[in-house]
């Protein structure tokens, strides 16, 4: 690469510095790729190959023409369209951090074809790139309704389309644990395989991305005024709601087609535009040409070099581009100035008069819950109150107690996570601190699937404290930007999400139990393991309760809290280490996406219980609230199906959450 | 060795008493239903429908929810004196001991590379405790006479590949350690599928592997994923297979490929009827 730094001159103008660049790297995947495909069918003869009636080739000519040839133009086409929708999306919102996937399009696309598959077969006859477009374009329009009314503000956008992707990705799973067999079809979908088989999706995207790039093309001038201001836009005679919602129409057309047609492919659509602007493209036209040409050798690059994995069958390179490509986009995040939103600190209610009735409320609505989960039930003959004293104190307490004990847990790590960050977004899930357990727990149900607990616990913890740490070593850099702290999490969680599709899209059968396993079910929780987890819970809070003032000084900054004769790293290396463990004990039992972490805390917070004492109280009951709730309601809800708690307390509190944000202007 | 089987069976079940059974695994349930032990609980019974095919299926028993997180509380309800399960289920084992005597049936094992044989000797194991060994040894005979009938009737079949397909570009491949792939063995009718397979006798392979055994016959089973089959007629290289350039390509209705004798049996009665017979052909 030293070599081709030379032939860039620095004094070239900056678009065609960038527009180099792309192209080079283009031509560098293009050269392996070609490379790869003259070996599989030798050059001299591809002509005669091109033009010969299938019926009389050879197997190889045949794969080279119809899977090799093909997969090697659908890469160019899908990362081009990718890079694209991205740079629109970008431009259209004027947040560098928009992309399909980090505003639900993605998520959004693919229940639709989930709910497709299992309730409409017929519509995905052609592809279903309809089905896929209506379900993103859905989750697009909440995502935007939401933020329009903070105005579009970079960390609403994320917050609400990160919000809308993990509701989305909640029904996703819960479809899947249901309709197992139904659903294996998505799988390689799930994990984006680039496996080709005719020219059938080239000729779906070719057009799609050659009207969609003209469409750009057009408005190249328009679009490049939204850099300025509304009112400099109206003032030019343009209507900068329009244009915006013709950048985000023709961004959404493109990654539904990519996600009909080939499936899930994460973070092509966020870095290739990163990289197009980090190369030096200011203006909009380079920068669009640029993201498109380095989505294409970002995409035929990873797919080129899956190929020398050792995996069996299809490499699903959509996976594995998540997984390759998660750390070197927090890298170039580092690198990016972001526009700083104000840390929203000061917004909340204020604080609730008496704050111990208002526990003791809670209190009672949380025993109220309990005694619910507790004696009302469904069984062979309907409903029930009750029942015989082993069935509720031997089978239903333990579940419950399991429930509870998460929600204590989750709600504590989720008042120190916030309040070392000093940001009310910052939670256990938000942060990707339950993912990166996830994945740890993953890795291991992979190399040892007989792992006991102890080292379930043990290796769970240890990857949560490790991206802890990461997490305080950046925020040293960052002064924990919020913007940057999401996200890190929504990284974590894309890389998350591709191990488990990876599991998946394998055909591994213990993939699906792995899938019930990690949305949280309190399934397997006995008395003994109950008792111990809500022991801990227990353990914590009384460990905490004299830490408070330090949870009540760290918010205010490092030098004051060194004034009140806080060490601020020592405390905030033990903080994050307790926060770690509640983490991952929460995370045993239910799974790496529950909401409670971050609900429970807002919640205490928006009752105004704003001192850390009462915030962790109020947090902790209105935490074991949710959990026990949603215990309860999986068990009702589908019986005798059983909906697994983390999952249904996913779904309860990410629509909290929405209705949240469209209730607030 | 029977003789000693039976006398097991008449210790550990009483003469006239029918077990309650609950069946969290579909070939133990069926085989329990086929050797006529109605079972009080069967998991996931609407997937079954679909997946089964036409299977009886009484309606007195009582659907215990998903397999792979069955409903304890219902399952503990309806009071059973067996619960039968796969040994990809034995992470529930703990939990359902508590309810009553778990017996893990493994229709499926990872040694053993007749899918078929190891389906036999799962339903004599499923027979002695269910105390109903007359009524499998029954069974068998009269799959071993089927299949029997069938090897007859495909005599001189080209090699198969029995396949499901996944999506739109892959497809279970059935290989011998599968149960049909097993029972076509067994009928003697060759399967073209030679490559290495998981515990259930399949690998899921990209449908262009379907080229390596150019004068094989495809003999899918349904459902399809998609539509139906003409969504096919996109993919250039399906068009292209041996198989299908030569129109040696044959649906089956539904039959499940994890289950147990009775589907066998199904199966190889489909596929009687199903397969072109040689005058009409010529």
């Amino acid at each position: 690469m030293s070599s081709q730094t030379l032939t860039l001159p620095h004094r070239l103008p900056l678009a065609s510095r960038a527009l180099g660049w792309a192209g080079l790297a283009l031509l560098a995947a293009l050269t392996l790729a070609l490379w790869q495909l003259q070996q599989l069918w030798p050059l001299a003869q591809w002509a005669s190959a091109w033009h010969a009636d299938p019926a009389q080739l050879s197997w190889p000519a045949l794969e080279w023409r119809y899977a090799q040839l093909p997969r090697l133009v659908v890469c160019l086409l899908a990362g081009g369209a990718l890079g694209l929708s991205g740079a629109l999306l970008q431009q259209g919102l004027g947040n560098p951090l928009a992309a399909p996937e980090t505003l639900g399009i993605q998520g959004g696309a693919l229940l639709a074809l989930a709910l497709g598959t299992l309730y409409q077969p017929h519509w995905l006859q052609q592809g279903g790139q309809w089905l896929a477009m209506g379900g993103g374009a859905l989750a697009a329009a909440l995502v935007l309704g939401l933020a329009a009314r903070r105005h579009y503000s970079p960390l609403a956008l994320l917050l609400a389309g990160l919000l809308v992707s993990l509701i989305c990705s909640a029904l996703l799973t819960l479809l899947m644990l249901r309709h197992d067999i139904a659903l294996l079809a998505l799988h390689s979908h799930l994990a984006g395989s680039l496996a080709q088989d005719g020219w059938q999706p080239v000729r779906q995207l070719a057009p799609a991305l050659a009207v969609a790039a003209a469409l750009a093309a057009l408005l190249v001038r328009p679009l490049g005024l939204l850099a300025m201001a509304d009112q400099g836009v109206r003032s030019l005679g343009a209507s900068p709601g329009r244009l915006r919602l013709l950048a985000l129409g023709l961004a959404i057309f493109l990654s539904a087609q990519v996600v009909s047609q080939v499936g899930v492919v994460s973070l092509v659509a966020l870095a290739a535009p990163l990289l197009a602007r980090l190369s030096g493209a200011r203006r909009l036209g380079p920068r669009l040409l640029a993201a498109s040409l380095f989505g294409a050798a970002l995409l035929l690059l990873a797919d080129a070099l899956v190929r020398y994995l050792p995996l069996q069958g299809d490499a699903p390179t959509g996976s594995l581009v998540a997984l390759l490509g998660a750390p070197l986009l927090g890298a170039l995040v580092l690198r990016l100035s972001l526009p700083e939103a104000p840390a929203s600190a000061a917004a909340g209610p204020a604080r609730h008069g008496k704050p111990a009735r208002l526990l003791g409320g809670l209190l009672g609505l949380s025993l109220v819950a309990g005694l619910l989960g507790l004696m009302l039930a469904r069984g062979p003959s309907g409903w029930q109150w009750g029942g015989e004293a082993d069935l509720l104190l031997e089978w239903r307490l333990p579940r419950l107690l399991g429930a509870l004990a998460a929600g204590l847990l989750l709600a504590q790590a989720g008042v120190i996570v916030q309040r070392l960050a000093g940001n009310p977004l910052a939670s256990p899930e938000v942060l990707g601190i339950s993912s990166s357990c996830g994945l740890g727990l993953i890795l291991l149900g992979l190399l040892l699937p007989e792992a006991g607990r102890g080292l379930q616990l043990l290796v769970g913890a240890g990857s949560a404290f490790g991206l802890l740490a990461l997490l305080l070593w950046w925020s040293r850099r960052s002064h924990f930007s919020p913007l940057k702290l999401l996200l890190c999490g929504m990284t974590l969680t894309t890389l998350y999400g591709a191990a488990q599709s990876l599991v998946l899209g394998s055909g591994d059968p213990r993939g699906l139990q792995l899938l019930s396993w990690m949305s949280g079910s309190t399934y397997y929780v006995t008395g003994p393991l109950a008792l111990g987890l809500l022991a801990l819970a227990l353990v914590a809070g009384l460990l905490l309760w004299p830490l408070c003032r330090w949870l009540e000084l760290l918010p205010l900054g490092t030098a004051s809290a060194s004034a009140f004769g806080v060490g601020p790293q020592r405390s905030r290396l033990g903080l994050l280490a307790l926060a770690a463990l509640l983490t991952t004990a929460a995370t045993l039992l239910v799974g790496p996406i529950s909401f409670v972490g971050l609900l429970a805390p807002h919640l205490a917070r928006q009752l105004g219980l704003c001192r850390a004492r009462e915030q962790l109280l109020g947090a902790s009951l209105l935490g074991a609230l949710v959990m026990l709730l949603a215990d309860w309601l999986g068990r009702l809800w589908l019986f005798p199906d059983q909906v697994p708690a983390g999952l249904m307390a996913s779904l309860l509190g990410g629509l909290y959450f929405l209705c949240c944000l469209w209730r607030r202007t | 060795m029977r003789w000693l089987c039976l006398l097991l069976a008449l210790i550990a079940v009483p003469a006239f008493a029918t077990p309650r059974v609950v069946a969290l695994d579909w070939a133990s349930g069926e085989t329990a239903l086929a050797l006529g032990v109605v079972p009080v609980g069967f998991a996931q019974i609407p997937d079954y429908r679909i997946w089964s095919g036409d299977m009886p299926m009484p309606a007195a028993v009582v659907d215990v929810g998903l397999r792979m997180e069955p409903n304890l509380e219902l399952i503990r309800a309806l009071r059973p004196d067996l619960i039968l399960i796969a040994p990809l289920q034995a992470t529930l084992r703990p939990q359902l001991a508590r309810i009553a005597p778990v017996q893990v049936v493994t229709f499926n094992d990872a040694q053993q590379p007749d899918g078929y044989l190891q389906a036999k000797l799962a339903t004599r194991e499923l027979a002695v405790r269910l105390g109903r060994s007359a009524a499998a040894e029954a069974l068998i005979a009269q799959s071993d006479a089927a299949l029997a009938s069938l090897g007859r009737q495909l005599h001189g079949a080209p090699p198969l590949y029995l396949l499901r397909f996944a999506d739109r570009r892959h497809a279970w491949v059935l290989g011998r350690q599968s149960l049909f792939g097993g029972a076509l063995a067994a009928a003697g009718v060759p399967l073209a599928m030679q490559e290495a397979t998981n515990t259930w006798g399949f690998s899921n392979l990209p449908l262009t592997d379907l080229a390596k055994v150019p004068e094989a016959q495809i003999l899918y089973i349904d459902p399809l994923p998609f539509a139906d089959l003409s969504v096919l007629d996109d993919n250039q290289l399906w068009r292209q297979l041996p198989a299908v350039q030569a129109g040696r390509v044959l649906g089956l209705p539904a039959v499940w490929l994890g289950n147990g004798l009775p589907s066998v049996l199904r199966f190889s009665q489909l596929l009687a009827e199903r397969w072109p017979n040689p005058q009409e052909a010529g």
